[in-house]
């Protein structure tokens, strides 16, 4: 299922023609009418699946909160966990074993959407269990929670609790309408006119024609990262802006991550949401029960952290690379600011952040290479021949990007690449400025058009990749 | 006041869009390098078309064929072209040219399988009013043919392969001094095959059964209509490929071919057992020879093609 499609505009757009005349408080129901049918119109079974981990939950958690003895409240409460975890573990392994080729399985995309709706529920049985949630949750609220279709697939992850109360906001208004439609706008931008063209060139060279040659990795793993950025922040600029001209007002999952100066900063900027999941149900509560042991209660705490993210994007050891990558990073981060090594004050602050950010770029474009491919055998390869000096040739890097310009070989190919830098450029550039326009309440009808231009001209409408996040 | 400033904005994006597919419209079909507007834009009149994918592109020379036999010539090939591109672009090529005395169409059992060379709608984007290529584009390329119907949808559905044509285009526009990149429309390969065996026989399975799919069998018979209703002898023809190219039912597939085109009363030329095809220094990909292997076919194709002008 892809937000994109027209089918998906189509019915946001009855939607909203049904919350234009509705008057009432019936349209929570309208909404959670058209996510089951919507869910249920791309993959009935997987509807079948919420609707069933929905119930168990509701039905967990009222036994939870009318539960008189501690002890049964605790029975449901890690009856819920172990009945989450076990969902989760079983599509995830199903996913490893359809893989290696062990499992033959037709059901692989049951799993859609899983990973997210897991933490979804899981927040929501903590937080009853821990009495933190401040408003009614009704059985309606959760499903239509899990079920919300714009932030089905990859989020951004929302609290049952927050979910509910934006509920009470369903409607229609003018304002949220100007700012839902450019935002989705610059979402659709985003993802066709910069991360689907990138992908091409990731595509063909991670893929179709993997090499060696280490300058030509080393810069289509910078690509994949900008690819990444681009096309899941388009994805939650989509979802978001479909979400307000319903009303329903999203948290933001990406805070312009590439500008971070460490990689602490950048998990503060990049997948806001699921960062923050982690540190309020994981993070927090070992540091806080690993408190007495000071420093190795925060290194304990990061690396169990980091390992639950990787095994919630997946039973891969690639990914499992990945979470420790980062992991390391923040712990070297960890001791050097103990140490006081992160505020010296005699380098200029511009070094300072222009080093920063190259940095912070470096790591996150060589750990996405092991996101990217779960063949952690083949993610190595990519690795090693970026750090071999004997591959680290420049001469075939300037024979992939450069030197056909000059030959004239394969000219309109060269020349759509070329295009795609110069736009990549010109966002990265004007990011913040563009982000502004777009959360601003005016409409502006030039922009507009520019955009719907941009997408025409430059839009990838064939050979789309779906969102890579999505298979998470 | 509100509608009415949606109204206007929907207009002025409409007014933009035609503006900006006319300007592409004009651009693209004055390009001198894409093959199609071409030769519907320019006299050819041939005496001997070559029509095929990439090997027929890459190997035959109407060039040498003229030297052996005195007949001009033109290579109609295109990149991943299928056997239904193949058809509508000899249709074109009629509707501006003289009727050639031979026509040889590429046919291998690539051609009739749907795992080889998909159709690409976007090439017939300058002749999307002619009624023939509009039902081509329609049935197997559906998607196109419905953005088609909307303001620059037809430019802007495969934009990627449109933008550098366009901006070309509107150098051969307003210049008019551009010609074509191949005069004679051969492309030859002049760098040799670089991967190692192992490689060169992963690219081209050794355990790949063919299948025959009937529609492409309908447009190769369709293609052999159109020649007959033109008094046009067509001839099928299989160029020479690398030895690993193999497969496990290739000659079966070959076999069917062939009484395909005894069925059609077409003859068929295949060159599988070619001395050229045992050695990987000859070839550019498992189907296409370099220039100087080429050449010598090439010279070999003259000679039977005078043998046939003879019978003739």
């Amino acid at each position: 299922m892809e937000l994109k499609s027209v089918l998906t505009a189509l019915i946001c757009l009855l939607l909203l023609i049904l919350f234009h005349f509705k008057k009432g408080d019936k349209k929570k129901e309208i909404l959670l009418i058209l996510c089951i049918l919507i869910i249920g119109y791309f993959n009935f079974q997987v509807l079948v699946i919420v609707l069933f981990i929905s119930l168990i939950n509701f039905y967990l958690s009222r036994k939870i909160t009318l539960s008189l003895s501690a002890l049964q409240k605790k029975y449901s409460f890690f009856l819920a966990i172990i009945f989450n975890c076990s969902i989760f573990f079983y599509f995830k392994l199903e996913d490893v074993l359809f893989e290696t080729g062990i499992f033959d399985s037709k059901h692989i995309f049951l799993a859609l959407g899983m990973s997210f709706y897991t933490l979804n529920n899981m927040a929501f049985i903590i937080d009853t269990y821990k009495k933190r949630i401040d408003y009614e949750v009704t059985f309606e609220n959760l499903l239509l929670s899990n079920l919300y279709f714009p932030k089905f697939i990859s989020g951004p992850i929302i609290s049952v609790g927050d979910f509910s109360k934006q509920l009470s906001n369903i409607g229609f208004r003018e304002i949220d309408l100007s700012i839902g439609l450019k935002r989705i706008l610059y979402g659709l931008i985003k993802k066709m006119v910069i991360a689907d063209r990138l992908s091409e060139t990731v595509i063909y060279n991670f893929d179709i024609h993997p090499h060696d040659f280490g300058l030509t990795n080393l810069f289509v793993a910078f690509l994949f990262a900008i690819q990444l950025y681009f096309d899941f922040s388009g994805y939650s600029d989509i979802a978001i802006g479909v979400s307000r001209i319903f009303g329903i007002t999203l948290p933001e999952n990406f805070n312009f991550p590439f500008k971070s100066t460490t990689i602490t900063e950048f998990w503060r900027r990049w997948h806001i949401t699921l960062t923050s999941w982690l540190s309020t149900y994981v993070y927090y509560p070992i540091s806080f029960y690993f408190r007495k042991k000071r420093f190795f209660g925060v290194v304990i705490a990061l690396i169990v952290t980091f390992i639950v993210s990787g095994i919630w994007h997946g039973l891969h050891g690639s990914l499992l690379i990945y979470a420790l990558m980062h992991a390391t990073f923040l712990i070297i981060e960890f001791v050097l600011s103990k140490i006081g090594f992160v505020n010296l004050r005699f380098i200029p602050r511009w070094i300072g952040s222009t080093f920063g950010r190259i940095y912070v770029f470096c790591i996150v474009s060589l750990s996405f290479i092991f996101l990217r491919n779960t063949n952690w055998e083949k993610s190595w390869l990519i690795t090693k021949s970026i750090f071999n000096s004997n591959s680290f040739q420049p001469t075939n890097f300037f024979n992939d990007f450069i030197a056909k310009l000059a030959t004239g070989g394969e000219l309109d190919l060269v020349f759509n690449f070329y295009i795609t830098v110069l736009l990549v450029l010109f966002f990265m550039l004007f990011n913040k400025r563009m982000t502004y326009l777009v959360h601003q309440e005016k409409f502006y009808w030039i922009y507009f058009i520019v955009g719907i231009l941009l997408i025409v001209l430059f839009g990838q409408f064939v050979n789309r990749t779906q969102f890579i996040y999505s298979q998470f | 006041m509100k509608y009415k400033k949606i109204f206007f904005f929907v207009a002025a994006l409409i007014l933009l869009l035609s503006v900006l597919e006319k300007i592409f419209s004009i651009t693209i079909s004055g390009n001198k390098y894409i093959k199609l507007n071409y030769v519907t834009r320019n006299k050819i009149d041939a005496e001997i078309i070559f029509i095929g994918s990439c090997e027929m592109l890459t190997t035959v020379s109407p060039k040498i064929i003229e030297k052996n036999t005195g007949l001009s010539g033109y290579n109609l090939s295109q990149n991943h072209a299928n056997v239904t591109e193949n058809y509508l672009s000899l249709y074109l090529y009629l509707k501006n040219n003289k009727a050639p005395k031979y026509v040889f169409l590429y046919t291998s059992p690539e051609t009739f399988d749907v795992r080889f060379n998909g159709f690409n709608g976007y090439r017939f984007v300058s002749f999307l009013e002619d009624e023939e290529v509009n039902d081509c584009v329609k049935k197997f390329d559906y998607n196109y043919w419905v953005t088609s119907n909307f303001p620059f949808g037809k430019f802007a559905y495969y934009n990627s392969k449109f933008l550098f044509p366009a901006i070309q285009g509107a150098k051969h526009v307003t210049s008019k001094k551009a010609k074509p990149y191949f005069k004679d429309g051969y492309e030859p390969f002049f760098k040799i095959w670089e991967l190692s065996s192992n490689k060169f026989k992963e690219n081209y399975k050794s355990d790949l059964v063919f299948k025959m799919d009937e529609s492409r069998i309908r447009y190769l018979e369709k293609s052999i209509e159109l020649c007959k209703s033109k008094n046009i002898q067509l001839i099928l023809l299989e160029t020479p490929m690398y030895k690993y190219s193999n497969q496990l039912n290739r000659k079966e597939i070959i076999k069917e071919i062939e009484q395909l085109a005894v069925r059609n009363k077409v003859p068929f030329y295949y060159f599988d057992t070619m001395g050229i095809c045992q050695q990987k220094k000859n070839f550019m990909t498992n189907f296409e020879p370099t220039e100087k292997p080429s050449r010598f076919f090439n010279e070999l194709l003259g000679s039977m093609i005078l043998d046939l002008n003879k019978k003739k």
